[in-house]
């Protein structure tokens, strides 16, 4: 029984909730007024700039976000007394917002009270909507609703916030309770009509229009040249796409080529010397121009013009590295020094291996902590060269320091390390002392008030990494059930990672058996090694078509993603040249009109040509042994489906990596299809980012479909081990070698040791003799 | 018979392609000639050449230990290794013995290397604790391997050097026969003989050491020509008995001799040479030899089938000594410089094995010691299990004194294979602890399913079989003809127990115990079984028969999901029970009636009847009592006939009365009667003291095979087992009967 006193107690402090809850209202109300001014204000502004060029309404575009596109994997499941979710998303720079529709799905728990709960949902912190959860609704199907929002709400990056409100009681309730919930699908969207903005034409927005990192989707930007470009302005289109993939990153980046014509749209246009294409004209020297499309209204074009190769390089560095200084129209570049050579493994995108690298410098310091009970992981994306040798290894130290909110009830919390959604370890987070009965300074250096900081040697296990990685911290705060009417919901669990904090790749050499097309996929490897591309060069027919400038370009915006540099020192060379390039990483791009060089490497290539028909070539029996003892027979290195591709012979597109037969150690990577058309199919690849899982072993043919991959070539070992890991690991790797040098050991060391005894027995026999 | 026929063809063929020509146990062949050559190639004498291949080797080595392989590449590794090995110890040769040693160095290192990285559980917990032990039993068998193949790695093989024509450049010998209590009978034949001894009179004295201080002694003594010397007190037993004779005697080498340790003539002669060719050698040490089975060939029945356990002390590790001038004394049979004795103080007295302290402070001044492989005296075995155990006991208790007390590793003064020699005699007696957790290991996963190694039981046995394979390969080769496989692990079970407290005691303090005569000359006069030798381990053995039925039903029922390591520790229990059944067939003690040991001899022979009739004969064997003949026609005489015999040794003829004991067709058997001292001192020259007297010893053994070994052992296992049982029936009855007798009284 509750005594009267308590009664009033409990009433007192209700009351006083209530009060406080009325207060909060009240700001919160002023706060989104204030809010909702400022938004009003940016919108006029957007407005203003949208009247001088609002396009007719046939010109409206209209994007459809679902959920799912917004990040969120799995539909969206809203719990307890105030469960909320919100979406990020953002609108281009070019466009503007001039209606929007949210179209919901949801289904929710039928022991919620419909008098006190419902889902609100609200755009940059402002109520938009209100969902009644009534009773009287078929419980069975997902509840479908639309409404508009109004436009004006928009700005260049939104927030879409879901926040159920939700009580299953008059009574005291548990703020946890599982009836509490409300889900709805991820597949329910945000409908945006936008209208095109016509932006300046000024270079100060590079890479703006070209490029919006607002906008989520792919990169398409045709490239354009004259009828017969020559690899000097292919190699600056090649560098000015490696830029632009950088900047794509994640969402992908392709370049249509198309020859002497302009497309509808965007493009960048490369023009050398007296080459022209309608109006637009090469001359003037190095110069970069952002001009309006001479047919499409709205689309712009960026002209990159010099007078021969060296200019059109300057200029197409001049916007990978410049750009930030370049304004107007117009810019002519007079000069430019060159930056200086990069250095192995030191990609601005990678993780630096030669150091212990800080939390801090993956991330920024507000993504390292997280609030509340349910809470995101914290995530730390991280590149590492595909070559780091961790044979042998226990695993990559990390020095995890953290802290967390820690209450003598939340026994069971747990901070969790994942890797790319892998377990790798727990850390309890339950180490409360009791302040009143500890006394003097240990307690104080071990607690900072009721905030716990710690450390934690965690180690990776080497094997769950790949190029790409993803640390994951998991804070899970414990919720400890008081009883009936105790149970107060104080969401005041907090938990961060220290920016102090480190990963340490240092220790590890750089040594890797190649040709791996993984890697080569994954990151770029070994080209990447030298994030400029430095020390690599690609091969290309003398008269390229354009299927081969467009994987070519393709290739470049790959090792622009994957270095986050533009790939400013590449060779670009024709076949017959390669000579000049003995002693690069080679890429070689050709289709079935131009593979002189095909013939020249026959000797070299996973493929024979026997009758006219194609088959894989079949490593020798010792090898086939070898590999299926070393477990790197994939899929089998004759794999039937490739032979049946090879009869239908009319459309082979393949993948092929092999050791440079120009030069020892250095890598060769050809990508060939007889009909040049399907190359596209390559590009796609590196564009769509699907199949790169299925790019392994060192030889790839591509159909529609599938891409298929075998291990053919012979196997060759790329970058440095001091003698002591080498010799270890070669003699793990073949214990046959480890019998015949322990048996040389043996018998050498009886030799000496024969001779040394013999030696010590006659002079102990020999004593004055 | 076509096929047989056809095989021998065959065989006869490969022998004759392969090349090789079989060479006692093995062939030579062309590794043979190979390794010549690879040993005498000019390459070596290039300097720095031997130094950087030695080092590289060493280096290299490393890898082949450190290697993480996966299961199937170790047992790969594992299998051609193995199969190196089994090949080419098929050829003779010392660098093929070396060869041998240096693999099984790679594979056992490389064993012990995986068990310390990888085969242990993070935390400490139950099954560490288990596991911790084993480790370290396991270590402690790794170093002793490693240190024995070091230290028998090249035996010295010494010879011995003529004695000067010119006797007056004879230096004067004492002979010391200390005795405390044992009957004159045992002491005479020594006495005796050292009188014997081939020395210039003026220049030989032979003290019998009477701690006993007995009268009966005194007149013999007296009446041979030998001196009694006794003492008021009895001190520090045989060490102070000698210490205390030796400021009243005078020559410059000592040869001692206990009581029962009959010397040939020639004993002065071969041993002595040595003293004036190295002028800092202090000790010659030469082999005990026993007439007479030790407890376990008794009891075994194995007498002279194969070697016991001191052979492989005096035919392998005392000469591997020499090598490294590390030859321990070991207080009979040997001759010691007296100057150089009485500069380290006498005979030690501070451990109960004074003899090899002794040796260890001689060293330690930088004198020389050497060891002389030629047996030159013989004496009789403990007789009783019990007395047997307790010489051992004492042996070990004073390693692990000196140990303690004079620490070979840090004492000052020795060379570094003295050190390791030294440590290894000592480290030998600490087995006690080590064995008792070998035979108990797997009970702890029996019992509470600990997993005392932290790794599949195929990665064990491709881990640990190679490793044992390797070892008992190598240690066939160098020690087959001194010991035979498996059974110094019946020898090591059986004492054990014994030794684990004394040692550990000793080690914990040097004072603790106290010292025990080993009885000698005694008889066991009836069969019986030593309870109290064998109790601890019918206690071990009850628990692995319990072990072993737990074992059978993990392996069916309770852990059938882990059946691989259910069956190694199966396994690993039936050895253990093997070796335990042999040791109670130790236990079982079987008579000893005779007073004399008969000795084979073969010796031309004259019989000469009363009646004038002789008849040239060959003598079989001799004891004290007397002779028997094997005649080449059946002598018609009768029991209890006189006779006289008449024994050659070269052109001396000795000749004795005798009294026919037994005629059994061509075997005449011979006893002395009422033997005169002159008779018998002359029975002793043409018996125990001849020169020759045991050239033949290490003969009759049959050369070990691992799996012989193996096999042999099982037998006696079997043997112990029906034994143990039949004693068990036995009792049972004899209670069940006296019970029933009970029954009917009430």
């Amino acid at each position: 029984m509750i005594s009267k006193a308590e009664m009033k107690m409990r009433l007192r402090s209700q009351l006083g909730v209530a009060v406080t809850m009325a207060a909060l209202l009240c700001a919160m109300f002023s706060v989104s007024a204030e809010a909702k001014s400022k938004t009003h204000k940016d919108q006029t502004v957007v407005q203003l700039s949208a009247e001088e060029g609002v396009q007719p309404k046939s010109k409206l575009r209209v994007a459809n976000y679902s959920f799912k596109q917004m990040g969120a994997q799995k539909p969206i499941m809203l719990r307890g007394v105030e469960g909320s979710m919100s979406f990020p998303f953002s609108v281009r720079s070019d466009e503007v917002v001039v209606a929007a529709k949210l179209k919901l799905s949801y289904n929710y728990s039928p022991s919620m009270l419909p008098e006190l709960s419902h889902l609100m949902v609200m755009m940059n912190d402002e109520v938009i909507h209100v969902l009644a959860l009534p009773h009287d609704k078929d419980k069975g199907d997902a509840n479908r609703t639309e409404f508009d929002i109004d436009p004006r709400f928009f700005t260049d990056f939104n927030k879409l916030k879901f926040k159920l409100v939700g009580h299953y009681t008059y009574k005291c309730e548990d703020p946890m309770h599982s009836s509490l919930w409300l889900e709805f699908s991820n597949m329910g969207s945000i409908e945006l009509t936008l209208a095109p903005l016509t932006l300046e034409n000024d270079l100060k927005l590079l890479p703006l229009p070209f490029f919006d990192r607002r906008d989520n989707a792919n990169l398409n930007l045709p490239f354009v040249f004259s009828s017969n470009p020559s690899l000097g302005t292919l190699k600056a289109a090649g560098v000015t796409a490696s830029w632009f993939g950088g900047l794509a990153s994640y969402r992908g980046a392709r370049f249509p080529v198309s020859l002497d014509q302009l497309p509808e749209g965007n493009a960048v246009v490369f023009l050398q010397g007296d080459e022209h294409i309608g109006t637009l004209s090469g001359a003037g020297g190095a110069s970069v121009s952002l001009l309006s499309h001479p047919t499409v209204p709205g689309a712009k074009l960026l002209l990159v013009t010099g007078s021969n190769d060296e200019e059109m390089l300057r200029a197409a560095r001049a916007i990978t590295l410049n750009h930030k200084t370049l304004t107007g129209q117009r810019a002519a570049i007079s000069e430019s020094t060159e930056p200086p050579v990069r250095k192995p493994y030191d990609a601005p995108s990678w993780l630096p291996t030669d150091r212990a690298v800080r939390f801090g410098e993956l991330s920024n310091l507000d993504d390292l902590q997280v609030h509340g009970y349910y809470n995101e992981p914290i995530k730390l994306d991280f590149r590492i060269p595909p070559d780091l040798f961790t044979w042998r290894s226990a695993g990559i130290p990390v020095d995890l320091k953290y802290r967390y909110t820690n209450l003598p009830y939340n026994k069971s919390s747990s901070l969790n390390v994942d890797i790319n959604n892998r377990f790798v370890q727990a850390m309890a987070l339950n180490d409360y002392i009791d302040h009143d009965s500890m006394t003097g300074k240990a307690a104080a250096l071990l607690h900072d008030g009721d905030e716990a900081k710690r450390s934690e040697s965690v180690l990776i296990p080497p094997y769950q990494l790949n190029a790409r990685n993803q640390l994951q911290l998991n804070y899970y705060f414990d919720m400890t059930k008081e009883g009936e009417c105790k149970d107060n919901y104080l969401n005041n669990m907090q938990g961060s990672i220290d920016a102090d904090s480190t990963l340490d790749f240092s220790q590890f050499p750089h040594y890797a058996p190649l040709p791996d097309l993984a890697a080569f996929a994954n990151l770029g490897f070994p080209y990447t090694r030298l994030a400029d591309l430095s020390q690599s060069a690609v091969v290309l027919p003398a008269q390229p078509n354009t299927g081969e400038i467009g994987l070519y370009l393709a290739v470049m915006g790959h090792m622009g993603e994957s270095t986050g540099y533009p790939a400013l020192r590449h060779r670009l060379v024709a076949s017959a040249d390669i000579d000049q390039v003995n002693d690069d990483d080679l890429i070689v791009i050709a289709s079935s009109q131009h593979q002189d060089l095909l013939h020249k490497w026959a000797d070299y290539l996973p493929i024979v040509e026997q009758d006219g028909e194609r088959h894989v070539r079949e490593p020798n029996i010792f090898k086939r042994l070898y590999y299926r003892w070393a477990g790197q027979d994939t899929q089998g290195s004759n794999h039937p489906e490739a032979k049946l591709n090879f009869k239908g012979g009319s459309s082979l597109a393949t993948i092929m990596a092999f050791e440079s037969p120009l030069h020892a150690k250095r890598s060769a990577v050809v990508m060939y299809a007889d009909d040049a058309s399907d190359l596209g199919k390559i590009s796609d690849i590196f564009y769509s980012r699907t199949q790169i899982a299925d790019m392994q072993g060192d030889f790839i043919i591509l159909d529609n479909k599938n891409v298929v991959n075998a291990r053919v070539s012979d196997t060759y070992y790329v970058g440095d081990l001091d003698w002591y890991t080498r010799l270890r690991w070669l003699i793990t790797a073949h214990p046959l070698i480890a019998v015949l040098l322990g048996l040389l050991i043996a018998i050498l060391l009886a030799v000496l040791m024969y001779r040394m005894l013999r030696k010590i027995a006659a002079k102990r026999l020999n004593i004055q003799h | 018979m076509k096929v047989k026929r056809r095989l021998a063809n065959l065989r006869a063929r490969y022998r004759w392609s392969s090349r090789s020509t079989i060479n006692g146990l093995y062939r030579y062949g062309l590794p043979n000639k190979w390794g010549d050559l690879l040993i005498d190639h000019q390459v070596w004498s290039v300097p720095g050449v031997m130094l950087l291949v030695g080092v590289a080797c060493t280096l290299l080595s490393f890898f082949i230990i450190a290697v993480p392989f996966t299961l199937w590449e170790q047992f790969l590794f594992s299998l051609a290794f193995g199969g190196l090995a089994m090949y080419i110890r098929r050829y003779v040769g010392t660098l093929v013995t070396l060869v041998l040693i240096f693999m099984s160095l790679i594979v056992s290192t490389r064993y012990i290397y995986w068990r310390l990285t990888d085969t242990f559980g993070a935390s400490f917990d139950f099954d560490m604790f288990f596991g911790v032990g084993l480790i370290f039993a396991e270590l402690y068998a790794w170093l002793v391997l490693v240190i024995g193949f070091f230290q028998t790695i090249w035996p010295l093989k010494r010879k011995p050097i003529p004695m000067p024509k010119d006797t007056s450049l004879w230096p004067s010998v004492d002979i010391f026969i200390p005795s405390y209590n044992e009957p004159l009978a045992v002491v005479r034949p020594t006495v005796i003989a050292a009188l014997a001894l081939d020395w210039p009179r003026d220049k030989l004295k032979v003290y019998i050491l009477d701690d006993g201080r007995r009268d009966e002694f005194r007149v013999f003594a007296e009446s041979v020509g030998a001196t009694h010397v006794t003492r008021t007190n009895n001190f520090h037993a045989k060490a102070g008995n000698i210490n205390a004779a030796l400021p009243n005697t005078h020559g410059e080498l000592i040869a001692i001799f206990d009581c029962d340790h009959i010397p040939t003539r020639s004993f002065l002669q071969m041993s002595v040479g040595w003293f004036l060719a190295d002028k800092k050698l202090a000790m010659v040490q030469t082999p005990h030899h026993f007439l007479s089975p030790d407890p376990f060939e008794r009891n075994l029945g194995k007498f002279r089938h194969m070697p016991n356990e001191g052979e492989l002390f005096y035919g392998l590790v005392q000469d591997g000594n020499d090598l490294w001038n590390a030859t321990f004394f070991c207080g009979s049979c040997a001759v010691i410089r007296r100057d150089r004795l009485l500069e380290v103080g006498g005979i030690a007295v501070e451990t109960v094995t004074e003899d090899a302290h002794t040796a260890l402070k001689l060293h330690r001044l930088g004198y020389n010691t050497a060891y002389l492989g030629i047996v030159q005296a013989a004496g009789l075995a403990t007789e009783s299990l019990s007395a047997h155990v307790g010489q051992r006991i004492r042996w070990a208790r004073g390693m692990a004194q000196i140990f303690r007390v004079d620490n070979p590793i840090l004492a000052k003064g020795l060379s570094w294979p003295q050190r390791l020699c030294y440590a290894n005699a000592m480290m030998h007696f600490f087995y006690g602890i080590p064995r008792i957790i070998f035979l108990t290991a797997p009970l702890s996963y029996m019992f509470f399913q600990a997993h005392v190694i932290q790794a599949s039981a195929d990665l064990i046995a491709v881990y640990a079989l190679p490793h044992l394979i390797h070892a008992n390969v190598a240690y066939s080769r160098i020690q087959g003809k001194y010991r035979h496989t498996f059974w110094a692990e019946v020898y090591e079970t059986a004492l054990a127990w014994y030794i684990m407290l004394p040692t550990t005691m000793a080690l914990i303090n040097p004072k603790l115990g106290k010292f025990n005569v080993t009885a000698k000359g005694g008889m066991v006069d009836r069969e019986y079984f030593d309870w109290q030798i064998a109790g601890p381990y019918l206690t071990i053995l009850g628990l692995n028969i319990l072990g072993l039925i737990f074992g059978f039903i993990r392996l069916f029922w309770w852990n059938s999901d882990e059946w691989g390591t259910v069956l190694l520790n199966l396994l690993w229990t039936m050895y253990n029970l093997m070796l335990l059944f042999a040791t109670l067939a130790v236990a079982f003690e079987t008579r000893q009636i005779r007073r004399h040991w008969r000795v084979n001899l073969n010796l031309p022979a004259m019989v000469r009847l009363d009646n004038g009739r002789t008849m040239t004969c060959h003598t079989e064997d001799f004891s004290e009592g007397g002779f028997a003949l094997r005649m080449p026609a059946h002598l018609d005489v009768e029991q209890g006939a006189y006779l006289h015999l008449a024994i050659f040794r070269g052109d001396r003829e000795f000749s004795f009365p005798g009294i026919v004991a037994a005629n059994e067709d061509k075997v005449l058997r011979i006893r002395f009667d009422d033997m005169q001292m002159a008779d018998y001192q002359m029975l002793v020259a043409a018996t125990f003291s001849r020169g020759d007297a045991w050239q033949e010893w290490l003969r009759e053994h049959k050369t070990d095979h691992p799996l012989t070994g193996l096999k042999e052992v099982f037998e006696i296992s079997v043997r112990g087992f029906l034994r143990f049982n039949t004693l068990l029936g036995e009792l049972t009855r004899k209670y069940y009967s006296s019970f029933k007798a009970r029954r009917k009284q009430a």
